[in-house]
C-alpha cells in the first residue's frame, strides 16, 4: 500500500491578541502541537479526542484554510507547505470536505444540481450535457432521485443534505476526503445510512478518509486506524483492533471506557469509569504529559518530562512513560504507580 | 449497579409520583397542527429514573414542557390529558399554583446551561434565589447552603466558585450548577432534558455518574430524557421509546434491551455503531422521520417500516401488553388482527 498523506510534527499556534491597532501577542492557543501520522490511500483513519483538542484544525491546516505554524504535509509525497499557490491548486482538486452541519454548507440559494455541479464549472471546461450526468450519477451513489436535483436545499431533511454535501464532495473525483464530524449531528437511523454510504462509496472509488469525529463507537465502525487526540496532541495511534481493543494510553483506555453501549447487562459488569478533572486549556497546558492531572497512573516523572510516542510494535504508538508498566497492571486500574506525585 | 426494580413496583402500585394520561400538546402553526404530543401515557413512580428515548423533534422536550406547563402559548396548547402528579391533576392547576411546584417539587436541567443560567448573577446567588423563592430562609443560611450543595455536586473549591459568573465556568462545572439549582429545593421529580448532549465523554460520565448517585442519596425520582440508548442502558430502570409523538414501546430497561418487542425499537439498536460488537454494516431505517403536520395514518411507522403490512396503515395500533409490563404499540402483536390480512 502507498501513503497518500503524511503529517509531520505539525503545528499551529493561533496567537492570542490585545489592543485593535497595535496589536499585543499575549500567548498562544497550541492547537496542534507537533503532530505526525499517515494515511494510506484507500484507508480510513479516524482522529478522535474531546472538543478542543485540535482535530478540526488538522482537518483545515491539510486542505489549506488555516497555514500551519511550522511542520510538513505531505500529499502523494508532495510537501503543500513548499509549493506555490497555483501548484497547491491543482492539488487541492484532490481532496475535498464534508462538515457537520448540512444546513449551513450548502448555499440556500442554489439548487442542487448547481450545487454539485460547481466544482465541475470552476476547475474544469465540461459541457453543460456531460456535467449533468455526472450529477445524476452521483445522486444515484449517495442514494437521492434524478428529480431531486432541481430542488433547494431546504426541501431536504438533514440525512438528504448531509448526501447532497457528499455528492459534491465527489464532484472531482478525489482522492482522498476529510469529514468533519460529518455524522454527528444526525439522528441515529439516518447517521447508520450515511456511514453505510460513506463505507460503500470507499469500495467501489478507492477513497482514502480522513474521518474527524469524537464519537468513539461511529469511528471505530468506520476506520482502519485511529489516532486520540489530546489538547493538541496525539497521545496514541494504531490500528483499529490496537486502539479499541488493547489501548495503551491511559487517555484512550479512560476514553473508551467512559462510553456507555446500549446493553444493560454489559453496563452493569463495566459500569462508567470516572475520569477526575476537566480538559485543561490549551493555552496554558498542563507540565509535562499534559494528561497527568487526569491520569490514574500520574507520577513525578510525567508532571516533569514530556512523553514521546514510542512504536509499541506493529505501528501501534502512544505517548506515555509508563506503557508496560500499566499493561501489566491494567486489571488493577486506579493503583498509582510506585513513585506516585 | 442495577436499579431496585422491586421498590418502585411494591409500595406504590396505585399511587404513582407522575401519572400521564392520554396527553396530546400540539403547536397551531401556518402549515397546520403540529402533533408534537399526540396521546402519550406513562407513570413515573418513586425511586425510579425514567428514560424517554427517542430521535430528534418525536415530542421528547415537548412533553417536558408540557408536565411544567410550560409550552409556549401560542403557538403550543395542550389540548387533552391528564398529568396526574402527587394524585393531583396538574393541567387543572392556576399559574400561581403551578410556580410553586416548578422548582420546587419538580425541577428541570436542560442541555444547554448557558441559556438557563443567568449570565450577569454569581452562580451562589442564583441557588440561594431558589431557595428563597421556595422557602424563606434567611440570606446568610441560604448562601451557606448553596456553598454546600455545590460541594455535593462536585464542584471543587465551591466558595470561591459560587463567587463567579457562568461564562467563567466550563460546560462541565455548568451543568453541576443547574443540577445543584434544580435540587436544592429537594424536589420529587427532576426533569434532565438531554443534561449531557453538548459535554464531552468523560464529563458526560461525571455528571451521569453524579446523577446516579443523587438517585442513590435522595428521594429524587429523575425523568432523563435523550437520544442515547447506552446513558439509557446505564442510568434508567424503565424506559419509554417515542416515535412522532407517540411512545411505541414501554417497559422495564432490561426487558426492552432483550427483547426489544416494537420494529422501530429493533432497528435502533441494530442502527447504532457499537464499541463492543463488530458490525460489518449498520441496519439503516429507509426514510425520513414524518412530519408532525400531517403524519402517517394507522401506524405512524408504517411508510418504513420492513413488516409493514396494509392493516398497518389503516388501523392506529394500541399498546398492547406483550410481556407483564412491557408494552408495544404493533398489531404484529394483536395476533387476530394480524392474521386476519
Ligand atoms: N414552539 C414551537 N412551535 C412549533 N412547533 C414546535 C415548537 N416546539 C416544538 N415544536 C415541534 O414539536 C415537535 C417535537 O419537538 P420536541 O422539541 O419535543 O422534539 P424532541 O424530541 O425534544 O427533539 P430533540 O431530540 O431534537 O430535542 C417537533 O416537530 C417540533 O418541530
Ligand atoms: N481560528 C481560531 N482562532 C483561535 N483559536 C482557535 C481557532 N480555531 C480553533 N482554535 C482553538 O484551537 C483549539 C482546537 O480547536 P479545534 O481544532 O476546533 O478542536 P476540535 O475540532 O478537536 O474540537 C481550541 O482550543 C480552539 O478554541
Ligand atoms: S505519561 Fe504519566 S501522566 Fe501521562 S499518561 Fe502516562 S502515566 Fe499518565
Ligand atoms: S403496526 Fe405494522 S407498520 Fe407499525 S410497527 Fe407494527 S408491523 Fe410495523
Ligand atoms: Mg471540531
Ligand atoms: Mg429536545
Amino acid at each position: 500500500m502507498s501513503i497518500i498523506l503524511q503529517i509531520k510534527d505539525l503545528k499551529k499556534y493561533f496567537p492570542i491578541t490585545k489592543g485593535v491597532i497595535l496589536k499585543k501577542t499575549l500567548g498562544y492557543v497550541k492547537a496542534v502541537d507537533g503532530v505526525s501520522f499517515s494515511i494510506e490511500r484507500g484507508e480510513t483513519f479516524g482522529l478522535v479526542g474531546e472538543s478542543g483538542s485540535g482535530k478540526s484544525t488538522i482537518g483545515r491546516l491539510i486542505v489549506g484554510l488555516l497555514q500551519p505554524t511550522s511542520g510538513s504535509i505531505f500529499f502523494d509525497k508532495v510537501d503543500l507547505t513548499k509549493i506555490n499557490k497555483k501548484e497547491f491548486q491543482n492539488i487541492r482538486r484532490r481532496m475535498s470536505m464534508i462538515f457537520q452541519d448540512p444546513f449551513t454548507s450548502l448555499d440556500p440559494r442554489k439548487n442542487v444540481m448547481q450545487i454539485i455541479a460547481e466544482p465541475l464549472i470552476i476547475h474544469t471546461d465540461m459541457e453543460r450535457k456531460k456535467r449533468e450526468e455526472i450529477v445524476y450519477q452521483l445522486l444515484e451513489r449517495v442514494g437521492l432521485r434524478q428529480e431531486d436535483a432541481f430542488k433547494y436545499p431546504h426541501q431536504f431533511s438533514g440525512g438528504q443534505r448531509q448526501r447532497i454535501a457528499i455528492a459534491r464532495a465527489l464532484t472531482l473525483s478525489p482522492d482522498l476526503i476529510i469529514a468533519d464530524e460529518a455524522v454527528s449531528a444526525l439522528d441515529v437511523s439516518v447517521q447508520a445510512k450515511i456511514i453505510n454510504i460513506l463505507m460503500s462509496l470507499q469500495k467501489d472509488l478507492n477513497l482514502t478518509y480522513l474521518f474527524i469525529a469524537h464519537d468513539l463507537s461511529v469511528v471505530c465502525h468506520i476506520s482502519h486506524k485511529v489516532g486520540v487526540m489530546y489538547l493538541g496532541k496525539l497521545v496514541e495511534v494504531g490500528s483499529k483492533s490496537a486502539i479499541f481493543q488493547d489501548p495503551l494510553h491511559p487517555y484512550t483506555q479512560a476514553l473508551l471506557e467512559a462510553v456507555p453501549v446500549p446493553d444493560p447487562n454489559i453496563m452493569v459488569a463495566k459500569g462508567l469509569m470516572v475520569l477526575k478533572g476537566e480538559i485543561p486549556s490549551p493555552i496554558n497546558p498542563p507540565s509535562g504529559c499534559r494528561f497527568h492531572p487526569r491520569c490514574p497512573y500520574a507520577t513525578k516523572r510525567c508532571t516533569e518530562e514530556e512523553p514521546t510516542l514510542i512504536d509499541n510494535g506493529e505501528n501501534h504508538l502512544a505517548a506515555c512513560h509508563y506503557t508496560d508498566e500499566i499493561k501489566s497492571k491494567r486489571k488493577i486500574i486506579k493503583q498509582p504507580l510506585k513513585d506516585s506525585a | 449497579m442495577t436499579l431496585d426494580l422491586e421498590y418502585s413496583e411494591k409500595g406504590m402500585q396505585h399511587n404513582h409520583l407522575l401519572e400521564i394520561v392520554d396527553l396530546k400538546t400540539y403547536f397551531f402553526t401556518k402549515r397546520g397542527a403540529v402533533k408534537a404530543v399526540d396521546g402519550i401515557s406513562f407513570t413515573i413512580d418513586a425511586g425510579d429514573v425514567f428514560g424517554l428515548v427517542g430521535e430528534s423533534g418525536c415530542g421528547k422536550s415537548v412533553t417536558a414542557l408540557s408536565i411544567l406547563r410550560l409550552v409556549p402559548d401560542p403557538p403550543g396548547k395542550i389540548v387533552s390529558g391528564q398529568v396526574i402528579f402527587e394524585g393531583e391533576d396538574l393541567l387543572q392547576k392556576s399559574e400561581e399554583e403551578m410556580r410553586s411546584i416548578r422548582g420546587a417539587k419538580i425541577s428541570m436541567i436542560f442541555q444547554d446551561p448557558l441559556t438557563s443560567l443567568d449570565p450577569i448573577v454569581r452562580v451562589g446567588e442564583q441557588i440561594v434565589e431558589a431557595i428563597r423563592t421556595h422557602t424563606n430562609m434567611n440570606p446568610q443560611k441560604a448562601w451557606e447552603k448553596a456553598v454546600k450543595i455545590l460541594t455535593e455536586v462536585g464542584i471543587p473549591d465551591a466558595e470561591i466558585r459560587a463567587k463567579q459568573y457562568p461564562f467563567q465556568l466550563s460546560g462541565g462545572m455548568r451543568q453541576r450548577v443547574m443540577i445543584a439549582i434544580a435540587l436544592v429545593t429537594e424536589p420529587r421529580l427532576l426533569i434532565a432534558d438531554e443534561p449531557t448532549t453538548n459535554l464531552d465523554v468523560t464529563i458526560q460520565a461525571q455528571i451521569l455518574t453524579l446523577l446516579k448517585e443523587i438517585k442513590a442519596k435522595t428521594q429524587t425520582s429523575i425523568l432523563f430524557i435523550t437520544h442515547n440508548l447506552g446513558i439509557v442502558a446505564w442510568l434508567c430502570n424503565k424506559l419509554a421509546v417515542m416515535y412522532a409523538g407517540k411512545i411505541v414501546e414501554y417497559g422495564a430497561t432490561k426487558s426492552v434491551f432483550s427483547n426489544p418487542l416494537h420494529p422501530y425499537t429493533t432497528l435502533l439498536l441494530k442502527a447504532v455503531p457499537r464499541l463492543d460488537i463488530k458490525k460489518e454494516m449498520l441496519e439503516s431505517i429507509e426514510g425520513d422521520v414524518p412530519d408532525l403536520v400531517n403524519p402517517p395514518s394507522g401506524c405512524r411507522f408504517h411508510p418504513r417500516c420492513p413488516y409493514a403490512k396494509k392493516i398497518c396503515s389503516i388501523i392506529q395500533p394500541p399498546m398492547i401488553e406483550v410481556e407483564e409490563g412491557h408494552y408495544a404499540s404493533c398489531l404484529i402483536y394483536d395476533k387476530e388482527k394480524w392474521r386476519s390480512v
